[in-house]
């Protein structure tokens, strides 16, 4: 990531280091060999495939009633999700990086679990808790509500995967900053709020920006905790990766890899805006992700 | 229940550790035109949403595909086989062994590599006696963050993995498959099994971090 050009220019100028051609060559013909065929031809499989009886049968796809309604549904998921963790990303970082408290290195681990965490069992841990035969089901189904196989099901599930994003971001990016500028603002008489809108907040917007990209891929593109809480209802409860998996298995592959190709297209818009964001504002965002 | 997976998880990833270790001496050693194109590729299987990369890589691999139609006649089958698993993972746990080893490579000191030159040593010798072992700690923690990712993955695995009981099916298939039976029992079975894994795992990549550090530090 965020790479510094020292390393190689370095090597450049340090003759014994240089190897023979032949294997500086075969190493990067091995790496790129490798990554042809297991990034950049998938990548191509998706457009390939989705337009391979041309492109009125693509848009013909994307058009079919379920489908809208699967990126209608995506979009009102990530719509909710993202801008809630979004709040929750920064108030947890501004907590755990801005102030002391006993507990602190709990809720970093808390935050860290989901990322640790298989999305099926994320997902089944709402079925256990929301499910018909869960612990809150009986309560639900009393007071005519539905979590488990309805939008509400799929946001919590959405949100528990895309939980660690923001925050994960802008931690170690606040960590670095410190708490300097805030005591300035402190001693100079202003109050929370300003301190948050004047200061800490334009010191992290692009890490932010960064965060809440990454979180916004996720989100739309979640599949396995989704999948079970969604219940596969046709046209109502199937996002769009949930949609992707119907249409596949029912071996509509133009109409599979159509919806597919929308959410590859979102992958590349991330990517080409996170590599923008890490050029620009590379010394502005947290050194490390991992 | 687990074994397939496991094996298949560990074929995978130590894959990948070739490929981590590759991609890293490319930027390491030279810069090359389209090298940021490179750099940013490798983070697709974090953006392209799993069931795309499942149905693509399936498509890819199976016998009409444009590499299954090559590998087919050679009596390799990958789509619908436990070997397509093992390409799955090997796809989605790409970048964490990739963006681990790299930061690592590119502050290792070239005064190092310089003295073990200047003491005799072939370049190979410098790579397997001072850059490699400078390299383990990352190397592992890249390959435990790409098994614990690995052992819970399930949208790209599933297109293409054919799921036959016994022999392809993966754990948080057989999860899914036990829920939509209401076998609520059996399912929280499997996922505390899976549960108390990753949370091994996770210790284990705390412990491998902190070796990473203590490496930096002197």
């Amino acid at each position: 990531m965020r790479t510094r050009v020292n390393g190689s220019s370095a090597t450049l100028e340090r003759p014994a280091l240089r190897d023979p051609a032949w294997v500086r060559w075969a190493l990067i013909g091995l790496a790129l060999g490798f990554l042809v065929l297991f990034v950049v031809l998938p990548l191509i499989t998706v457009f390939a495939q989705a337009l391979h009886r041309g492109i009125s049968a693509y848009f013909d796809a994307l058009a079919e009633p379920d489908a809208l309604s699967a990126i209608r549904l995506t979009l009102l998921v990530a719509a909710i999700a993202v801008p809630v963790n979004l709040v929750f990303g920064v108030v947890a970082a501004w907590a755990i990086t801005k102030f002391e408290f006993s507990g602190k290195s709990l809720l970093i681990t808390l935050i860290d679990l989901p990322f640790s965490v298989s999305p099926v069992i994320s997902g089944m841990v709402y079925v256990l808790l929301f499910g018909l035969h869960g612990w809150f089901g009986p309560w639900l189904r009393d007071h005519d509500l539905q979590v488990v196989f309805a939008l509400p099901g799929l946001v919590l599930a959405t949100m528990f995967v895309t939980f660690p994003f923001v925050a994960r971001e802008l931690i170690p990016l606040m960590q670095e900053q410190g708490i300097e500028e805030e005591e300035a603002a402190v001693s100079l008489g202003a109050c929370g709020w300003q301190i948050f809108w004047r200061v800490t907040l334009p010191n992290i917007r692009w890490g932010l920006l960064y965060g809440t990209l990454l979180c916004n891929a996720r989100a739309m593109g979640e599949f396995g905790a989704v999948s079970v809480v969604s219940g596969h209802i046709r046209g109502l409860t199937n996002t769009m990766p949930l949609h992707v998996e119907i249409l596949y298995n029912e071996y509509n592959f133009v109409g599979a890899f159509a919806v597919a190709s929308l959410l590859a297209l979102l992958a590349l818009v991330t990517l080409v805006a996170k590599s923008a964001l890490e050029w620009k504002w590379g010394e502005s965002l947290a050194g490390s992700r991992h | 229940m687990g074994r397939g997976h496991h094996a298949s998880g560990d074929g995978g990833v130590s894959g990948e550790c070739h490929h981590g270790l590759g991609g890293g001496s490319g930027q390491f050693g030279v810069r090359f035109a389209g090298q940021k194109l490179v750099d940013a590729l490798v983070d697709l299987p974090f953006a392209l949403p799993t069931a795309v990369a499942g149905i693509a890589l399936s498509a890819l691999y199976s016998a009409h595909g444009w590499i299954g139609s090559v590998l087919t006649p050679l009596g390799i089958n990958v789509a619908f086989t436990p070997l397509g698993i093992v390409v799955a993972l090997t796809f989605i746990g790409l970048p964490f062994v990739v963006r681990t080893v790299e930061p690592v490579l590119q502050e290792l000191p070239p005064e190092e590599e310089e003295a073990a030159i200047s003491l005799g040593a072939s370049r190979l010798q410098t790579f397997l006696r001072v850059i490699l072992p400078a390299l383990t700690p990352a190397l592992l923690t890249g390959f435990a963050l790409a098994f614990a990712r690995g052992l819970g993955e399930y949208g790209s695995v599933i297109f293409i993995a054919g799921n036959m009981p016994e022999v392809s099916e993966i754990v948080p298939l057989l999860i899914i498959i036990k829920l939509e039976q209401f076998d609520y029992h059996g399912a929280t079975a499997i996922g505390a099994l899976m549960l108390l894994l990753s949370f091994v795992l996770l210790f284990v990549i705390n412990l491998l971090q902190a070796w990473m550090r203590a490496r930096h530090a002197h």
